[in-house]
């Protein structure tokens, strides 16, 4: 019974206490049924312990019925307080699905809204005011007008008749803030309450805007694709994971000629019917190994015949797995670059040949990579080929004589500022062999659009053997060859310098003018080798004892001269002499034959008074052959007032107004008649031309002004050749004087005897066929045919063969015997004038020309008297029986005109 | 008539616990809730040891009895401590 009486005190106080801070308690204040429960349940429970105690305590049983009842009602109140508990828990659960239901609708990432059939917005949430650009409380329980929603609102009634109670989209452009426009996706769902207007409109709407552009991004660049693959030169390609094709744009169609169809199903290989560039086992195992390729090049033969090179280029395509799914590429037409990209290859080809095939060195210089690049042929020119670690080193500019470089640097910069053309220079250039290459740069700058330099490139040409032989050319213009000494040419011109030198009157030269005596012998009895061989040695002996300072020469034939700089007149004299002694001692041997030289020396003085290079050169001539005229191997000085010179300056002058008559066709021709010395007879037409020369002026000038300097200046022989061809000329424009014509002698000069110049004039003239040779007679003076017997005898016998005459003229002026005449085949015997003159006064003279006349037509041969003035001189000659007479008895000279129509004038009087 | 009681508490008490089976989701998770089951438990057993009171050893099992329902009022009383807790903190 403690025990019983200790546990209800306990369970008593204990829910008294309990009750106590239930109602002092936070429990307390929230008032709630849960709160009334549980002091409903403890103040139950605190009966019941109460009444237990009670009737333990007091034990009247009575309290039994009271703790019993209480026993009774407490399941009551603990249910009470378990309902409350369901009860606040279902509440919670409640609050707790409200508040998710108000975040989730407040937080969407979409615009929600309820909508109630009367188009008033009951609920519409922050991102749904977003969307549309207003403020929550604009459009919460006002009219919702942002965009219609008529049709959804009228589902109700067709929900109520079961047509349409499920959820509707469609998309809409709303208007926003800022003008912009939106695009929204709008899902919408009727909630139907007990009556219709308790139903209200979910409207759900998402801004599509972005998707929206992506989409039409996506379209536009879809078909902005497919006009690419539709147009474009390309097409493309997609092959599945057994490699292929499943598909192709049509745009091959265009290329092969044959349907992008027919290729899909075959594989790639497959689709290649020729050669290829590429390695198609390595474009295989790209495939295999699932590799992407570029520019793969095949071939195939279109179907119109023709073959067409492909480019193609793919990439393996995987799925998200990573499993490969197949290639994806595109391709190209390539077959123009392909035959230019041949035609580039022949064409470098072509070039590789040419510049190997030539033997010009190119460089190329690539200015604004600072690289250049020479040909193999530059590396042989300069004699680094095969040697890498010169080439390497190689630097041009340290390779060109030092005297070239400024000249070439001066010439590229100009070429460079000016814009010339080409750039072209010659320059040496260094060989390893240790000498010094002549080459020839020639090359030019290639400007870019700014006019910038960007490239230059050029030749490099080898003119080594070149230029030596030009300078051997040089050499041989300005030297002798046979002698190697100066020749006569660059002798004048170094004379030219040296006499404005004098005249200028900074210093004073001299010259020696040289002419070797009894040359000729040597050259008559050795020949001309021996004369080449003496003139040789002796050039080299004199060569040694000329200073280095004066200038030695050749200047024809046998002539030498020194031209001594800075020398006085009585030094040169000096010298002379001295020159001539040790020629005198100079030996030549030929054929173990000794052979003496003598030298005649002219010594003229350089100074400020010489007139010019010529006066110099005509003085010291004219000084040498006075030295000859002297007796030879002598040393003549020039001096002014020197009468003999000045004669033979004359004589030199003559000469050249000779030269100059035949030059400007100043000579003419005239006639002397001749006649027999009997009665006169003007049948027989006979006369000897004569030759004059017109003067500057137009005055005549007679042959012994001339001809004496003409023989002697060598001008003879082309005086003979014009007068023969003049005559001829004259003679065939006259036909009908020809055939009157019974006999024309023309004069030819000693030299000329022989002459091939004059024969061919000869030749020339006769066969023309209008002359007769019979009918020209050439005359000849007895001195010259006796001088040159052997050659006169020879030109005689061919003139006559010709047909031609024969006259000695000046017959019995010679030193030459009666005997001469058997050995010259003449016709005439022309008896000298100084004969016939005095025939009538001294009987000596008459005597010869009756001898010489007498012998003559012994001789066969008919003579001619010359310097016939009277007609008693006639009349004698023609008792003695001379055959012609000639002078001017019958006629002065006279031009060949006025003779001619003079004669015929005559011949038709008589 | 006090056994008929005693009989109807445990009969009662027992469709408590058809209640709380039936309300579990709801009650679980509620503060000190188990304290409260206890207590329910020690009074439903307070019950059938009164309704036993009448087979034998009635001091012992009224003394059992007794010690229940203590036990049970402590149970309920700490349960008020909780809830009293829980409350104040929401």
């Amino acid at each position: 019974m403690t025990v019983s009486l200790a546990s209800e005190l306990v369970g008593l106080g204990a829910t008294v206490t309990a009750f106590s801070y239930v109602l002092v308690s936070s429990f307390g204040h929230r008032r709630g049924p849960l709160t009334a429960a549980a002091l409903l349940l403890l103040l139950v429970t605190a009966g019941g312990h109460f009444a237990s105690l009670i009737e333990i305590w007091s034990g009247d049983a009575s309290f039994r019925g009271l703790e019993d009842y209480t026993r009774f009602l407490q399941p009551l109140f603990w249910l009470m307080v378990f309902h409350t508990v369901v009860q606040a828990r279902t509440g919670e659960a409640l609050e707790a699905s409200d508040q998710r239901f108000r975040s989730t609708f407040e937080r969407a990432p979409v615009g929600i809204a309820h909508i109630a059939l009367d188009h008033r917005c009951l609920r519409i949430n922050e991102r749904f005011c977003d969307l549309l650009g207003k403020p929550r409380m604009a459009l919460q329980g006002k009219r919702f007008d942002a965009f219609p929603l008529e049709e959804e609102l009228s589902a109700p009634r067709r929900a109520i008749a079961g047509d349409d109670d499920v959820a509707r989209y469609r998309e809409i452009r709303v208007r926003c803030k800022g003008g912009g426009a939106l695009w929204l996706n709008l899902s919408t769902r009727l909630v139907i309450g007990a009556g219709l207007s308790e139903g209200y409109l979910v409207v759900i709407a998402e801004d599509i805007t972005e998707p929206k552009h992506v989409a039409r991004a996506l379209r536009h660049s879809e078909a902005r694709l497919r006009d690419f693959t539709e147009v474009a030169s390309d097409w493309v390609w997609e092959m599945g994971p057994d490699l292929r094709y499943t598909y192709l744009s049509e745009r091959i169609e265009d290329v092969l000629g044959v349907p992008a169809s027919s290729f899909v199903g075959r594989s790639g290989v497959e689709v290649a019917d020729g050669d290829e560039t590429a390695d198609v086992c390595g474009h295989i195992a790209d495939l295999g190994a699932r590799r992407p390729f570029r520019e793969f090049v095949y071939s195939r033969m279109s179907a119109g015949g023709g073959r067409k090179w492909i480019s193609t280029s793919g990439k393996p395509i995987f799925s998200a797995d990573g499993d490969f799914i197949g290639y994806r590429g595109a391709a190209r037409d390539v077959t123009a670059e392909m035959e230019a990209l041949e035609s580039v290859k022949q064409s470098e080809l072509r070039f590789k040949l040419a510049v190997h095939g030539t033997r010009e060195g190119l460089w190329d210089w690539d200015i604004l990579s600072d690289r250049i690049w020479f040909s193999t042929v530059w590396w042989e020119i300069i004699g680094i080929e095969g040697d890498p670690d010169a080439q390497n080193a190689y630097s041009w500019r340290e390779y060109i004589h030092p005297d070239d470089l400024p000249k070439f640097q001066s010439g590229l910069k100009e070429h460079l500022r000016r814009g010339t053309e080409v750039f072209e220079s010659t320059i040496r250039h260094w060989h390893p062999d240790g000498r010094w290459l002549w080459v020839e740069a020639r090359g030019r700058y290639t400007f870019d659009g700014n006019g910038r330099a960007e490239r230059f490139s050029g030749r490099l040409t080898d003119v080594t053997a070149r230029h030596d032989l030009e300078e051997k050319l040089a050499f041989q213009a300005t030297h002798d060859s046979l002698t190697g000494l100066v020749n006569r040419g660059e002798f004048e011109r170094r004379l030219v310098q040296a006499v404005a030198e004098a005249r200028s009157g900074s210093a004073q030269h001299a010259l020696c003018y040289m002419d070797l005596d009894q040359f000729k012998v040597l050259n008559d009895t050795s020949g001309h080798a021996a004369g080449d061989e003496m003139l040789r040695q002796l050039g080299d002996w004199l060569s040694d004892r000329t200073q280095d300072s004066d200038l030695l020469a050749r200047l024809g034939g046998d002539e030498f001269a020194v031209l001594m700089f800075r020398a006085s007149l009585q030094e040169a004299e000096q010298f002379a002499r001295a020159l001539r002694d040790a020629i005198a001692r100079f030996r030549f041997c030929w054929d173990d034959q000794s052979y003496t030289v003598g030298v005649s020396v002219g010594v003229v003085a350089i100074t400020a008074d010489t007139p010019d290079a010529m006066a110099v050169l005509g003085a010291a001539d004219a000084a040498c052959y006075t030295a000859k005229d002297e007796g030879r191997n002598r040393v003549h000085v020039y001096h002014e007032g020197d009468i003999e010179l000045a004669r033979r300056q004359g004589e030199m002058r003559w000469a050249a107004r000779v030269q100059s008559a035949l030059d400007d066709d100043r000579l003419r021709l005239y006639c002397q008649p001749i006649s027999r010395a009997g009665p006169a007879d003007n049948t027989d037409l006979h006369y000897e031309v004569l030759v004059r020369m017109m003067d500057e002026s137009g005055n005549l000038v007679m042959p012994n002004s001339f001809l004496p300097p003409a023989e002697r200046y060598g001008l003879v022989t082309r005086l003979d050749c014009w007068v023969v061809t003049a005559a001829f000329d004259w003679l065939c424009d006259n036909p009908s004087h020809v055939r009157e014509l019974g006999l024309c002698s023309i004069n030819l000069s000693g030299v000329s005897l022989g002459a091939r110049e004059v024969l061919t004039a000869i030749d020339r003239g006769l066969s023309r066929g209008i002359v007769p040779p019979e009918k020209l007679c050439f005359e000849v003076t007895e001195t010259a045919a006796v001088r040159n017997l052997a050659r006169a005898r020879r030109f005689m016998k061919t003139l006559r063969g010709w047909g031609c005459l024969f006259a000695l003229d000046d017959f019995g002026t010679g030193v030459s015997s009666f005997s001469y005449l058997k050995n010259l085949p003449v016709d005439f015997l022309k008896i000298d004038g100084e004969f016939v003159r005095g025939i009538l006064t001294d009987p000596t003279q008459l005597a010869l020309v009756r001898s010489i006349n007498d012998i003559g037509h012994v001789m066969g041969k008919r003579t001619i008297a010359e310097f016939v003035e009277t007609s008693e001189v006639r009349e004698k000659l023609a008792d003695i029986g001379v055959d012609y007479i000639q002078g001017h008895v019958l006629g002065r000279p006279r031009p060949l005109e006025h003779f001619v129509t003079a004669a015929r004038a005559s011949k038709s009087a008589g | 008539m006090t056994s008929d009681f005693g009989l109807i508490s445990v009969i009662l008490g027992l469709g408590g616990v058809a209640y709380l089976w039936t309300s579990r989701s709801h009650l679980s998770g509620f503060c000190g809730i188990s304290w409260l089951i206890a207590g329910y438990s020690l009074t439903l057993i307070g019950w059938l040891l009164s309704a036993c009171e009448m087979v034998g050893f009635q001091t012992v099992v009224n003394t059992l009895e007794h010690m229940a329902f203590a036990a049970s009022t402590l149970a309920l009383v700490i349960w008020c401590d909780k809830a009293g807790s829980y409350l104040s903190s929401h």
